[in-house]
């Protein structure tokens, strides 16, 4: 059985690179590879994020190339959003991203749990229309108003 | 702005100097990037004729004077820039479009003091001599930096070269 060396990759080539997103950011290293039993084709790989971070499975659907010394993903997995702070247009720490919602790869809301006297209430979802800007943290637009649930 | 003592005004035009804004508030104050990322805080605010032309950050390695053409919002709890400082740059991880590791950016080159730059010197390794990367060989440069085409072996051997 040959195997043509350029077109055929390995486990090796695989495991223990790092996962870079279409942002650059580095997600974690790949750990696992998951391959279907009936198929025999590989349906995607898991990612370790690192400590206290959850591992991230990610179809073979979003990954864009098998690089040299990196996995180079397709699109942005919102995963990676949780835990970002979320700062107003005034540079405030208003809360905490607590998870999101999509819609055919496309974010539609951010759930954030946002801080009142020091504590942080019940996640609220806020559509991302009222978010200007997601980077290192999320900055809301300038006309956003904290909800009234959140002040009671 | 509050005064504790009574303040007397000894102004033609200004009657009542607490509505101003003081210089001093704004020290220490944050500074985020247009990315929401926390660049560090203002050391100092400077002024000419009377005119506030920028602030000083001071960030974790670097002071940085950001002209107020980069001011999108001043209140009171942060100063919050319209762009991303190409200093932010600098560290950053650079991958070729075939994936491959080229190294960290250790520095920029620039033609003037505007927020923009021409190329960034990568460097692989300690003792390598870095390598230029022009500008519109950038693809992404948001949390890392990729490149849109591949970096040949004789780019990187080029180092190994001069250090011969």
């Amino acid at each position: 059985m040959s195997q043509d060396k350029k077109k055929t990759i390995t486990s090796d080539d695989i495991l223990g690179k790092e996962a870079v997103d279409p942002e650059g950011q580095i997600l974690g290293i790949v750990i696992k590879l998951h391959i279907s039993k009936e198929e025999k084709t590989l349906t995607g790989i898991t990612i370790d994020q690192g400590f206290m971070k959850p591992d991230l499975f990610i179809g073979t659907d979003h990954i864009k190339n098998f690089g040299i010394d990196t996995i180079f993903l397709s699109s942005v997995p919102y995963d990676k959003l949780k835990g970002m702070k979320v700062i107003s247009s005034d540079g405030e720490i208003i809360g905490n991203v607590e998870g999101h919602a999509q819609k055919s790869q496309k974010l539609q809301e951010l759930r954030i749990k946002f801080k009142k006297d020091g504590l942080f209430k019940k996640p609220i979802s806020i559509k991302v229309s009222e978010i200007k800007q997601i980077g290192d943290s999320v900055i809301m637009k300038p006309n956003f108003k904290i909800p009234e649930q959140v002040k009671e | 702005m509050k005064f504790l003592k009574q303040t007397v005004s000894l102004s033609s035009s200004i009657n009542s100097p607490e509505s101003l804004k003081s210089l001093r508030s704004s020290l220490k104050k944050k500074v985020y990037a247009q990315s929401g990322e926390k660049l560090g805080k203002i050391k100092d605010l400077l002024i000419e004729k009377g005119v506030l032309k920028g602030a000083l950050v001071s960030t974790r390695d670097i002071n940085m004077f950001v002209d107020k053409e980069y001011f999108e919002n001043d209140s009171e709890k942060a100063l919050m820039l319209n762009m991303d400082p190409i200093t932010m740059l600098v560290g950053k991880k650079v991958f070729d479009s075939d994936g491959k590791y080229v190294g960290k950016v250790k520095n920029l080159i620039r033609s003037n003091n505007s927020n923009n730059f021409t190329s960034i010197m990568v460097r692989k390794r300690m003792f390598m001599k870095p390598i230029e990367i022009h500008k519109t060989l950038i693809e992404t440069s948001k949390k890392n930096i990729i490149l849109n085409r591949t970096i040949e072996k004789n780019e990187s051997r080029q180092e190994k070269d001069n250090n011969i």
